[in-house]
C-alpha cells in the first residue's frame, strides 16, 4: 500500500500540490483526474520514485523510504518501446523467458486486447494508443505492485477501457495497484480523487 | 548489436595482433644483429697482439697489460716455453743445452675482448705499452681491426634504428588501442543508452544495465586478449613462432585496457528517464 500523509510537491515557478490523506491498496483501481498543469504527472512521478521535491510522507507499506523489493511501473508519454522491433519482442523485453502460466495470461490479455493479430509487426507500424496497450500488458504480466499510467485519456476512451477490462482485471487478481491520471472523469472506476486548487480530495 | 560488438572484438584483436608482431620483430632483429655482433667480437679476439718482451720484465708486463679492461687475455710464453717449442718444431733437441745459455727474450700474446676493444682502447693499448719497459716489438696494427669496427658500428647503427622505430610505432599504436577501445565502448554504450531506457522504463531489473556494462567492458578488450594470447601460445608450441608469449606482459597490458574500458563508461551519455 502506498500511504501520502500531509504530503505537498514542490513544482516549478512556485507550483504546490497538497494530499492531506490518500491511500492506494493492492488490487485497487483508482483514478485521480484534473486539469492540465494540475500536478498529476508530477504526483506520479512522486509515487514511482522519480521525483523528490516534496514534503510530508510517502510511504510504501508503512516504511517512508522506497524499498526496492516493491516494484513500480510507470507508463507515460515516454515510449517504453524498442520501434524497430516486433511486438513480441518488445512484450518480453524486461524479463525474457517466462513461465507457461504467465505465457498463457499474456496470451489470453493479447486476445482481448486484439494485440495477438499484430505480434510479428514491428512496433513503428502501430497507432500511439495500441502501443500503450501493449506497455499496459507487458506492465500488468510483471505484476508489480503498483502500476502508474498517467494521462490516460490521452490513450483510451470509455470504449477502449471497456475493451480493456479483463485486462485490468487480472492486475487486480494479481495484487496490483492500478494509478490512472486523466483530464476527465471515466466511468465505472470506484476509487476517484480530483485535483482542485492545487489539493487531491476524495470523492 | 551483436554483430556490431563481435566487429569491435575483431578489429581490437586485429591491432593487439599487430602491436605483438611489432614487439617480435622488434626482438627477432635486435636477436639477429646481437648475433651478428658476437661473431665480429670473435673476430676481434682471434687477432692477438704480440709483445716480444725481456724475460726478466714479461712477468710484470704481463700483469699490467692484463688489468687493462679490455683486455680479456694475457699468454705468455717464457724462454723455457720458447725453447721447447723451437726444439720439437725444428728437432734441435741436442742444440738445447746451446739455446738453454742463450738470452732469448719472452712472448707476450694478448688477446682483446671483443665488445670493449675498439678505436678508443686501440689509443689506450698503445699507450700502456710505450710505457712499459722491457718490450722489444710490439706485433700489433690497428689496421687490422678496422673492418670489425666499421661492421660494428653499421650494426649500432640499425640497432639504434630498430630502437627508435619500435618505440615509436610500438607506443603510437597503443594509443590507437587505447583510443579506439574507449571509442568502442562509448559509442556502443550510447547506442544501447535508449534500450536500457526502454528496459527500464518496460520494469526490467534495476542495475543489470550497468552489470552488463562492466562486462561488455571486460569483454571488449578480454576476449581478443585471450584470443591473442592463445594464438601466440600455439604457435610457440608448434614452433611457428620463434618466442614464448610473455604473459607477465600480456597481463599488464590487459589490466591496462580493462582500466580503459571501464574509465570510458564515465564518458557515456546518461539520459534522465523523465
Amino acid at each position: 500500500m502506498i500511504e501520502l500523509k500531509n504530503f505537498v510537491i514542490e513544482g516549478a515557478r512556485g507550483f504546490r500540490l497538497k494530499a492531506d490523506e490518500l491511500q492506494i491498496k493492492s488490487g485497487l483501481f483508482i483514478q485521480i483526474y484534473g486539469n492540465n498543469n494540475s500536478g498529476k504527472s508530477l504526483l506520479l512521478k512522486c509515487l514511482a520514485g522519480l521525483y523528490h521535491n516534496y514534503s510530508g510522507e510517502l510511504l510504501y507499506n508503512g516504511v517512508q523510504e522506497k524499498p526496492g523489493k516493491y516494484s513500480v511501473i510507470l507508463i507515460n508519454d515516454f515510449l517504453a518501446v524498442m520501434p524497430d522491433k516486433s511486438v513480441k519482442y518488445n512484450l518480453y523485453l524486461p524479463f525474457g523467458k517466462t513461465t507457461k502460466r504467465k505465457k498463457d495470461l499474456l496470451e489470453e490479455m493479447l486476445k482481448d486486447s486484439g494485440l495477438d493479430k499484430c505480434l510479428d509487426h514491428k512496433v513503428k507500424t502501430l497507432s500511439r494508443s495500441e502501443i500503450k496497450i501493449l506497455e499496459l500488458i507487458r506492465a500488468i504480466i510483471q505484476q508489480p505492485h503498483f502500476l502508474l499510467i498517467d494521462d490516460f485519456d490521452t490513450y483510451f476512451d470509455n470504449t477502449s477501457l471497456k475493451n480493456l477490462t479483463k485486462v485490468f482485471d487480472h492486475a487486480a487478481k494479481a495484487g496490483t495497484a492500478i494509478v490512472i491520471t486523466t483530464r476527465k472523469k471515466f466511468e465505472g472506476i470506484t476509487s476517484s480523487y480530483a485535483i482542485n486548487s492545487g489539493e487531491i480530495y476524495k470523492l | 548489436m551483436k554483430l556490431r560488438y563481435l566487429l569491435q572484438i575483431l578489429i581490437i584483436l586485429v591491432l593487439l595482433l599487430i602491436d605483438d608482431g611489432i614487439i617480435n620483430l622488434r626482438q627477432y632483429s635486435q636477436e639477429e644483429l646481437n648475433f651478428r655482433a658476437e661473431q665480429i667480437y670473435l673476430e676481434i679476439e682471434e687477432q692477438p697482439a704480440i709483445l716480444i718482451v725481456t724475460e726478466e720484465q714479461s712477468e710484470r708486463i704481463s700483469d699490467d697489460i692484463s688489468n687493462l679492461y679490455f683486455v680479456k687475455q694475457v699468454i705468455k710464453q717464457s724462454k723455457n716455453e720458447l725453447i721447447e717449442t723451437l726444439s720439437s718444431q725444428y728437432r734441435l733437441d741436442e742444440a738445447s743445452s746451446l739455446l738453454d745459455e742463450l738470452s732469448l727474450p719472452a712472448v707476450v700474446e694478448i688477446q682483446f675482448k671483443g665488445e670493449a676493444f675498439r678505436e678508443i682502447e686501440s689509443s689506450l693499448f698503445l699507450q700502456a705499452t710505450e710505457k712499459e719497459e722491457g718490450i722489444f716489438q710490439i706485433l700489433y696494427s690497428d689496421d687490422n681491426y678496422l673492418d670489425q669496427w666499421r661492421k660494428l658500428d653499421t650494426l649500432l647503427k640499425y640497432s639504434g634504428l630498430i630502437e627508435d622505430y619500435w618505440q615509436w610505432v610500438y607506443w603510437g599504436l597503443a594509443i590507437i588501442i587505447l583510443l579506439t577501445v574507449i571509442s568502442f565502448r562509448i559509442n556502443f554504450e550510447n547506442r544501447q543508452e535508449s534500450y536500457w531506457q526502454v528496459y527500464a522504463r518496460s520494469g526490467g531489473k534495476s542495475g543489470l544495465s550497468r552489470i552488463f556494462r562492466i562486462l561488455n567492458s571486460i569483454f571488449l578488450v578480454f576476449i581478443p586478449i585471450a584470443i591473442a594470447m592463445g594464438l601466440e601460445y600455439f604457435l610457440w608450441i608448434n614452433q611457428t613462432f620463434g618466442y614464448m608469449p610473455d604473459f607477465h606482459f600480456h597481463i599488464m597490458r590487459s589490466a591496462a585496457l580493462v582500466i580503459v574500458s571501464l574509465l570510458s563508461l564515465f564518458l557515456i551519455r546518461r539520459k534522465n528517464y523523465d
